[in-house]
């Protein structure tokens, strides 16, 4: 325990001190809630289902851009390689690297909160606030997952450009910048086969007081799953092609 | 049990062969310098032995176990070739980070204050990494090996980069190490000095292979020739014999004569009577010993 600790204090000192890496990271999805939410935030029902998708559209940005990028970046350092000849186990590492994906997240949904709170008429009663909070950390899990496919499957030069390529269409088509009914038919319908339109799907009806449909917690499982297959073939390549 | 054991280890990269058929046994508490040009497999073996590769073929064992065992990696102390460190942390949060794996407490509380004083790096600690020059990032991550009390320490060219009041440095804290504390020391180099100060025994790697292994001496002995000089006043060398040594030369008043026993050539010189000045015995020299090898 203390070993993750330890790392995930370092791993957060490590990012806290990049300004352009905490202020984009907190900062974008708060700007974006700005310039396209807040205008829209009109009735309690908007201001809510506002919140929630800029919410998700947050904790993708930082579980899967940010996270997949980082591990991308580090696996090219002699540190990391120097981390594995210290008595530490991957599981270690890598869940110190989860916890702080998670906390960037939190930060970055909390801004949203507070503007929300101050600027629009969001309402949510406190067992909702709980749920919605609980909601975004462990439907955004296959987001992580992601990010670590990102992370193996992309090298230093790489990972950006695909994690961008990845993060915007999936952000746009999945319907966190503007309502699915506001889509293309077309579009609409491959949205739904989305994880990102099944995460926004499910906090969309957390924030309006109703139950999650079981189409967007079976296919968030689904991805999960998906990408905890392909994050397990692309370490074990990364493994093979680094140290056999 | 030895602290590192190999068997025919073999490894190469598609038709590239890196190690050869490697077969060595260090046993614990040896000072070990390994030796050889780049390419000729040093790193590579560290590497294995450290766990970050694995062999073609062959077997290594490390206290009794596998290379990257777990339950080992508290007792292996690695400083790589190339270390850098997350940027933005300061030079005493990355020893934070490092002490942080050590299960005993004793080791863990341990202030690293003593190691940063003898390698001259005090004034580093609130720096941070991003800052510090190349020379000073090899000190400190040499300080981090030297924090840790492991059984084997294994330091891939520690010097390297390093200036000559560094390395002067460098070379006394090791020797202090070695002189306080018990513990395996495998250390790859270029530096002669280095190896003559601090290794008990020499490895010497060429294309892959173990082309020498024993102590300085040994290797002095096995490899090198002793030369022994005088001048004498004559400028002919006609009268004086030396067709038993290996070589003989002879530059305007100066002899130069050179064979595995100097105390031969010493006599020699005095059975022949020569009327000699500024004799001078030299021991063989390492580098010249090492260019013949890795030359052949």
């Amino acid at each position: 325990m203390n070993k993750i600790f330890t790392h995930t204090w370092w791993m957060c000192l490590e990012l806290f001190r990049q300004p352009s890496y905490f202020v984009a990271t907190v900062a974008f999805p708060s700007l974006f809630y700005v310039i396209f939410a807040i205008p829209e935030s009109k009735t309690i029902e908007s201001s809510n289902t506002l919140l929630a998708s800029f919410s998700c559209f947050a904790v993708f940005g930082v579980l899967f851009l940010q996270f997949g990028v980082g591990i991308s970046q580090e696996r090219s350092t002699s540190w990391y390689h120097y981390l594995r000849t210290l008595p530490l186990k991957t599981f270690h590492l890598t869940i110190a690297r989860f916890i702080t994906a998670y906390i960037f997240a939190s930060l970055s949904v909390s801004f949203l909160v507070i503007l929300s709170i101050l600027f629009t008429k969001t309402e949510l009663d406190f067992r909702n606030w709980l749920l919605f909070v609980f909601s975004l950390a462990t439907l955004g899990l296959p987001f992580c997952f992601m990010g670590l496919c990102l992370g193996y499957f992309s090298n230093l030069k790489t990972a950006l450009p695909i994690g961008n390529l990845i993060y915007l269409p999936l952000s746009f088509a999945g319907g966190l910048w503007k309502p699915p009914e506001l889509l293309s038919e077309n579009l609409n319908k491959i949205s739904l086969y989305l994880p990102t339109r099944q995460y926004g799907e499910a906090l969309w009806a957390i924030a309006l007081n109703q139950s999650v449909p079981q189409r967007a917690l079976y296919t968030l499982l689904f991805y999960l799953l998906f990408f905890a297959v392909v994050t397990y073939i692309g370490a074990k390549r990364d493994y093979t092609k680094r140290y056999q | 049990m030895n602290a590192l054991k190999t068997n025919n280890l073999k490894k190469s990269y598609g038709s590239n062969i890196a190690l050869n058929g490697i077969t060595l046994t260090i046993e614990r508490n040896e000072k070990i310098a390994l030796l050889g040009c780049n390419g000729a497999g040093k790193s590579t073996l560290l590497s294995i032995v450290m766990g970050l590769k694995t062999q073609s073929s062959g077997a290594c064992e490390v206290l009794g176990a596998k290379p990257n065992d777990f339950k080992n990696k508290s007792k292996i102390n690695f400083l790589p070739q190339s270390l850098n460190f997350p940027e933005e942390l300061k030079v005493k949060e990355v020893f934070k980070i490092v002490k942080s794996g050590e299960n005993s407490s004793e080791t863990k509380n341990k202030s690293f204050q003593s190691i940063a004083e003898d390698l001259g790096i005090s004034e580093l600690l609130d720096k941070k990494t991003s800052k510090l020059s190349g020379g000073e990032k090899r000190k400190v991550g040499l300080a981090l090996s030297l924090t840790r009390e492991p059984e084997i320490t294994i330091l891939d060219e520690p010097t390297a980069n390093i200036d000559l009041l560094g390395k002067e440095k460098i070379y006394k804290a090791l020797e202090k190490q070695i002189r306080d504390k018990q513990g395996t020391l495998i250390f790859s180099s270029h530096e002669m000095k280095e190896v003559e100060r601090l290794a008990k025994r020499v490895i010497v790697l060429n294309k892959g292979e173990v082309v020498a292994d024993g102590s300085v001496d040994e290797i002095k002995s096995m490899f090198g020739l002793k030369k022994v000089t005088f001048k004498t006043s004559s400028s002919t060398s006609d009268e004086l014999n030396f067709s038993a040594f290996k070589k003989y030369e002879f530059h305007r008043h100066e002899h130069i004569v050179y064979g595995k026993n100097s105390d031969q050539i010493l006599k020699s010189i005095f059975e022949q009577n020569i009327d000699f000045r500024d004799l001078k015995v030299f021991e063989p020299d390492l580098e010249e010993i090492f260019i013949k090898i890795w030359s052949k």
